[in-house]
């Protein structure tokens, strides 16, 4: 064994994350009732995609002589994770199921600057007490963002319906997440030398491989954040680091 | 004039030692120039391979064929002369790789799926790399 052996074995170098996005973040709080009752279910219910939703009713308003509902609750994006000058857009899912589908479920977000809601887009269920995803993406960022704390308010809605029964809504998921303008890579040092990364390697899930030039330098037991353009196609990825002493760490995701 | 020069030559008070004492650093200086440009002739061909560094970043199975992607992190470039797969030699693509640079050597090979290679890459100057690699299944 040499010198570079034993260095080699002293070397050990972490992926702990390679992301494309954010994780999703969910309401933390209750959903405040703009028109309409709350059923039943907790907001908890509505941060994780597993069947069990909390349930909202429509209420008569007069004018304008309809049955509506609105609800909205404020998400926060960790800025200081996800900053907004590494952001491309933001994602907005929601999981929901109604029991008629005569109305049109619409997505809206406080918009800070304007003081007002922004419609992002609407969904029709085509079948009722059936599970439907429903996923809008928007770019602006500066606007739906609260910069000073990361809050993002959604906003659910039925509109433009003259429907004649109650409606009842069901949220299973509500969530948010942060679409890069990249990817964001964090590595750690588990060992005990300085280790210098000189190489970055994606391999999607068709089998392409993208080779990338990296020259990072990480102190023992260091945690460094990585921001760059590498970007791949959806699906299964893998992604491994390469050090100079010829140590090769692996991630996979998708 | 004659008789001051034979002043100078026969005076024995003190020019000996002095003349002795160059003559011993001139040889001293000669003596170590020449230990020092030996050292340095015979140890040269182990410096350069301890200047050689390369390292694997990747080994991809490809039909017929593995590719093994190459990196120079020495400080000196390298020329890769032998391939062993399983300790057998292979045929390869010629491959040099300057300083910091790196590349797909391409070696020839009919590979079973989902079985374990030891895949060994040799230089010119002697050094290796080997390490074990699992194709796909």
């Amino acid at each position: 064994m040499n010198q570079l052996d034993w260095e080699r074995e002293k070397e050990h170098v972490n992926i702990l994350l390679a992301t494309r996005f954010s994780p999703w973040y969910v309401a933390q709080m209750e959903y405040t009732m703009e028109t309409g009752k709350y059923m039943g279910g907790y907001f908890v219910h509505t941060q994780i995609d597993d069947g069990t939703a909390e349930q909202f009713i429509e209420s008569y308003k007069d004018p304008p002589g309809k049955y509506l509902l609105g609800i909205y609750n404020d998400i926060t994006i960790d800025l200081s994770s996800f900053p907004l000058s590494y952001a491309k857009s933001i994602e907005i899912q929601l999981k929901y199921s109604v029991n008629s589908t005569e109305d049109y479920w619409h997505l809206n977000a406080w918009n800070w600057k304007a003081n007002k809601w922004s419609d992002l887009g609407s969904s029709k269920p085509a079948a009722a007490w059936t599970w439907l995803y429903f996923t809008v993406e928007t770019t602006d960022l500066k606007k739906l963002v609260n910069e000073i704390d990361g809050r993002v308010r959604i906003k659910i809605t039925d509109r433009d319906s003259p429907d004649a029964t109650l409606t009842v809504l069901n949220v299973d998921f509500l969530a948010v997440r942060v679409t890069l303008n990249g990817s964001c890579f964090k590595f750690k040092n588990n060992g005990s030398l300085t280790a210098h990364l000189v190489a970055l390697w994606v391999i999607d899930s068709g089998g392409n491989r993208g080779r990338y030039e990296v020259s990072l330098f990480i102190n023992p037991g260091e945690t460094i954040t990585y921001w760059t353009s590498i970007t791949w196609p959806s699906g299964s990825y893998v992604v491994k680091v390469v050090t100079e002493r010829g140590n090769v760490s692996i991630y996979s995701g998708s | 004039m004659m008789m001051e020069m034979r002043k100078i030559l026969w005076n024995r008070r003190g020019i000996s030692p002095v003349l002795s004492s160059l003559l011993l650093t001139v040889v001293a200086v000669a003596a170590m120039s020449i230990a020092i440009t030996a050292t340095y002739v015979i140890t040269g061909n182990l410096r350069e391979n301890m200047s050689e560094r390369f390292i694997v970043e990747d080994v991809w199975f490809k039909t017929g064929e593995i590719a093994v992607y190459l990196h120079n992190t020495g400080r000196i470039p390298i020329k890769i002369v032998a391939v062993y797969v399983n300790y057998t030699a292979q045929s390869f693509t010629p491959l040099e790789l300057g300083l910091s640079s790196h590349g797909w050597l391409s070696v020839a090979y009919s590979w079973d799926p989902n079985r374990v290679y030891h895949i060994n890459v040799v230089t010119s100057r002697g050094s290796q790399v080997a390490d074990y690699y699992k194709s796909p299944s």
